[in-house]
């Protein structure tokens, strides 16, 4: 599939990530000790359901947590030899769009549409790359042809409401890759996209993945998008890691009754008329009531023990780049 | 704080409905609360001192002419002898019920009119708020003080022809706001349920769509009330409103103002009283709007 | 009865130029901007000379202006006709008329009068009398109460004065507006946020002759920095401008800090920051257009507010413009000057209206195709 990614020296590395959010209703802690590391070239599946925490860790990553509510209070983000949690806003900026790029979820709102895409993609190229206003044009249009944009020296002079969903993501693209970042943030990239617009965009990531040799986050809460994009995945839920694994490992055995759970609740052609399909019953825990007694899922979880009720259990080690956070071994699991 | 088990309160507290989540929160409103306490007590004083005391804002003391607060005259005397303190009360009077029954006319056109242009929608939506874009085209000074003219010899003493002229002017606004939200509200699956139970449109918009406004509406109309006193005191201050008003008696002031002689206080009690007024009612209006959508405070 | 018919066929009509097609638009726009031509021509040049200035320009204006301009014209020469139409309704619907006042008047007399100032005793023949003097002769006819004099003698030295007034306080309301709400809005809570709304509640709260006579109190009578009250040199425009502006600016504000938090929630703002951009330019270039759209639809109303709210204001500060005259005149049923500063503050507000929406369409690209 994709060449094998180089472990020996991520690229991105988040050690003890804890992020809260002040709220009426008081703390929420919305990221809760989060760690993985990113290899360069890699695409790292970041999976779990709404309010997880996965898009609170992109923004942690990368300091643009909405203010004044949110803050990280405890972690480390390695990026360049340093920590990004310590460094100036000045230094984030130098990095933010031009060594660590993102994509939003929705290119219906991200793009902003009282000005042309020219202006909104030119303005990267003259802040990051101290180009011209016509090489970063020039660069601008280039990308947009690269990212299939047709007419692209054309279109570019058009407002962001004249281009389709579709259109407008492959121009979100564009404009994260102008720079040719080491990391591309890309948050539910094809969520807002119809279903055949969400391939195209896929196939366009991962060739440009390829290309470029730049690292991914994909950050999807759709299992299919990860078994065909993805070289390694961490699960996340209520603000935890709860699972890290190799893609194909995980899809083939997977050691969280949460992941097992997300897996049922996949639709499967092959799996003939079972009549209907499995759900996670429960919502999340609410975040806002201090340290958990027992495991997050314990709540919502078929497997339960005596043992779960005893304390959050550790993220434990299960094999080569395995982990889970679960008191049953693999053996025990159903 | 103790780790509740996290599940079991995962989902919202049952049984607070809208308005009592708003209550709550409007109550933890300082600023809002204490203007609802500044305009009840400002109403009490205005309608029930008067006749209590027997205050006569006519009754002239011709040796005492404008006096200065403090004495016998607690608010001093006007140029021609009369207690001030019993004109403030009464000039009151008629600012309050102009501001409250202007604000219920314009309530009630605004309401319907918005109501149903956003229920029919499509084109009779469509001409008849083509007509409320044509009147905001017109400023609404000349319109009400034409209006006023009409009324001339009748206004001094009977202010109904303000009520009339001013919430004539004033419901464009509170028709655009409940035609958006009586727009969206009328696709929602209620409003179907009511329509295939046979109920007629009138009944459908009385019973079903407008209670789901109300909230709206009467955020809009606590706004629509100072605006509407202020309307009122341009005009009493222009010679055309009524005989006896806060603006009537900032009009007189301003008219003998000297570089001699300011006469301050003159100037000073009536517009201090609207001046309070306005506040309270602003800071209730924007309390109200902040309870009921918490998302326009942040 | 007649009147009413009337009343609503003028106002189907206005409503209908939205459904107007196309050609329909193109004709009736041209030939409403040749014929405005032709009015302001005729009186000085002759009739020959109305027609030849007046022909080209509906030619060349119904071949060359874009649709949405026709049917703005439309709009607006009708609006304004309806106008003078309501005025002349309601002014002899109410008690009194300008001859009977006169204590001697007896009915010849009256009828001469009437005769004379071609006022007759019907409304609607009064609009047709005042129309066609309007239209053919480009005059706003004599002043009835002040004899002698023609309402143009009388307001037009007016306009400036309230034109400067006004485009003064619209300018300082917009500006002071602008600065501390957009400031507010940008830290929402912080101490500066707070000061602004709690100065702009004041502006709110506060009648605008109460604010005025507090200045004059102040800056007039105690301090003698400014004149009291009159005309003449720009010492005097300040405290009547500012009262005039204040409550304007305090809505403003509001608007703006609205505007503002809105938009910075916004998801594109997200991206403008993820691309590494300065919060200055975030906000300049990102946020700023969308933040004040909310102001500039405001704009329209607040024209409107601040040049009939002149008629206070001149009122507070003796000012001779022309708001004194319109409300001088309303009392004195002195029908052809109120009729003559009515169009005079309409069209003016018209032609502001016009540039309001040219600049929101210029700000927001997504209104552009469809006005």
């Amino acid at each position: 599939m994709h060449p094998a990614p180089s472990r020996a020296e991520p690229v991105l590395e988040v050690k003890g990530l804890t992020t809260e959010f002040v709220t009426d209703g008081g703390v929420v802690r919305a990221v809760d000790g989060v760690s993985f590391s990113l290899g360069r070239g890699e695409v790292l599946g970041l999976v779990g359901e709404s309010g997880c925490g996965k898009s609170v860790t992109n923004l942690s990553i990368l300091g643009l947590l909405p203010r004044p509510q949110g803050r990280v209070v405890a972690g480390e983000v390695r990026f360049g030899g340093r920590d990004l949690l310590q460094a100036s806003e000045a230094e984030m900026r130098a990095v933010r769009g031009n060594r660590i790029a993102m994509v939003f979820q929705d290119p219906m709102t991200c793009l902003n549409p009282y000005l042309t895409v020219e202006e909104q993609l030119a303005e990267v190229g003259q802040l990051h790359l101290r180009l011209s206003r016509a090489s970063a044009v020039e660069r601008a249009v280039s990308l947009l042809t690269r990212v299939g944009i047709p007419d692209a020296a054309l279109r570019i002079r058009a407002y962001p409401h004249q281009f389709s969903g579709g259109m407008r993501q492959r121009v979100m693209i564009a404009m994260a890759l102008l720079c040719d970042p080491d990391v591309l943030v890309a948050d539910e990239p094809t969520t807002a996209l119809d279903v055949t617009i969400q391939a195209q965009i896929l196939d366009l990531l991962a060739d440009l993945r390829r290309e470029r040799g730049m690292a991914v986050i994909l950050v999807t809460h759709d299992l299919g998008v990860v078994a065909g994009c993805c070289d390694r995945v961490v699960v996340m839920y209520a603000g935890r890691v709860v699972e890290e694994a190799a893609t194909g490992p995980l899809f083939a055995q997977p050691m969280h009754p949460y992941t097992q759970a997300l897996l049922a609740s996949v639709p499967r052609l092959s799996g003939a008329a079972h009549g209907r399909l499995a759900s996670i019953g429960g919502l999340p825990p609410r975040l806002d009531r201090g340290p958990f007694r027992a495991c997050a899922f314990l709540p919502r979880c078929s497997q339960r023990r005596a043992a779960c009720e005893a304390g959050e259990p550790a993220l434990q080690g299960r094999g080569t780049g395995r982990w889970s956070r679960c008191v049953l071994q693999p053996g025990e699991l159903a | 704080m103790s780790a509740a088990p996290a599940s079991t309160s995962s989902l919202p507290e049952a049984g607070t409905s809208l308005g009592a989540d708003a209550w709550r929160r409007m109550r933890r409103n300082r600023v809002a609360m204490a203007g609802l306490v500044v305009l009840v007590l400002v109403s009490l004083a205005c309608f029930l001192l008067p006749p209590l005391m027997g205050m006569d804002p006519q009754a002239v003391d011709a040796r005492r002419g404008a006096q200065p607060p403090g004495g016998e005259h607690l608010l001093g005397t006007d140029t021609l002898g009369r207690d001030y303190l019993a004109r403030v009360l009464v000039g009151g009077q008629t600012s309050l019920l102009v501001g409250l029954v202007a604000t219920l006319v314009c309530v009630l056109i605004g309401t319907l009119y918005g109501a149903t242009a956003g229920y029919y929608g499509g084109r009779v939506d469509e001409l008849m708020m083509r007509f409320v874009d044509f009147l905001y085209g017109i400023p609404y000074m000349f319109l009400v003080v034409l209006i006023m003219l009409l009324f001339e010899d009748e206004a001094r003493g009977n202010p109904l022809p303000v009520f009339l002229a001013l919430g004539a002017v004033q419901w464009l606004s509170m028709a655009r706001i409940v035609r958006g939200q009586v727009l969206a509200l009328r696709h929602q699956e209620f409003v179907l349920a009511a329509r295939l139970t046979g109920a007629s449109d009138t009944r459908i918009i009385l019973r079903h769509i407008l209670p789901n406004v109300l909230g709206i509406v009467i955020i809009y109309a606590t706004l629509t009330v100072p605006a509407v006193i202020i309307l009122e005191s341009f005009l009493s201050f222009l010679g055309l409103g009524v005989d006896l008003s806060w603006g009537r008696l900032v009009a007189e002031a301003v008219a003998v103002i000297n570089p001699i002689r300011s006469y301050g206080w003159l100037l000073l009690w009536p517009s201090l009283a609207l001046a309070l007024t306005l506040f309270s009612l602003n800071f209730v209006g924007d309390g109200l709007r902040d309870a009921f959508d918490p998302r326009s405070r942040r | 009865m007649r009147e009413t018919l009337l009343l609503l066929g003028f106002l189907g009509l206005i409503v209908s130029t939205l459904w107007w097609p196309r050609p329909v638009l193109r004709t009736a726009g041209g030939l409403l901007l040749g014929g405005l031509v032709a009015v302001f021509v005729a009186p000085a040049h002759g009739l020959l000379a109305a027609c030849l200035g007046g022909a080209p320009v509906a030619l060349l204006a119904g071949w060359w202006l874009p649709g949405r301009v026709h049917r703005r014209v439309c709009f607006m020469v009708l609006t304004l006709g309806l106008l003078v139409y309501v005025t002349t309704l309601l002014m002899f619907l109410a008690p009194g008329n300008p001859f009977r006042q006169e204590k001697q008047a007896n009915e010849q007399v009256e009828a001469a009068l009437r005769e004379k100032y071609g006022v007759p005793e019907d409304a609607t023949a009064f609009f047709g009398v005042y129309m066609q003097r309007l239209l053919t002769e480009g005059s706003l006819g004599p002043s009835i109460k002040n004899q002698g004099r023609t309402v143009a003698e009388l307001i037009l030295p007016a306009f400036p004065v309230s034109l400067a007034l006004g485009m003064t306080a619209l300018v300082i309301a917009t500006g002071l507006g602008l600065w501390l709400g957009v400031r507010a809005g940008l830290r929402p809570g912080s101490v500066a946020d707070q000061g602004s709304m709690a100065l702009a509640m004041v502006g709110i709260s506060l009648p605008n002759f109460v604010i005025g006579s507090l200045l004059v109190m102040g800056f007039a009578l105690e301090l003698g920095w400014l004149p009291v009250a009159g005309w003449g040199g720009y010492r005097h425009l300040v405290l009547p401008a500012l009262t005039l502006a204040l409550p304007y600016a305090a809505y403003i504000a509001r608007l703006a800090r609205g505007g503002t938090i809105e938009v910075m929630q916004q998801d594109f703002i997200r991206t403008a920051r993820a691309k590494g951009l300065s919060e200055r330019a975030v906000v300049l270039k990102h946020a700023l257009k969308g933040a004040i759209l909310p102001v500039v639809s405001f704009l329209g109303p607040a024209a409107a507010g601040i040049f009939t709210g002149s008629f206070v204001v001149e009122n507070l500060f003796g000012i001779p413009g022309m708001g004194q005259w319109f409300v001088k005149s309303a009392i004195n049923r002195d029908y052809s000057v109120v009729l003559g500063a009515a169009l005079i503050y309409c069209s003016l507000l018209t032609v502001f209206n016009l540039l309001v929406d040219m600049a929101y369409a210029w700000l927001d690209p997504r209104i552009r195709e469809t006005l």
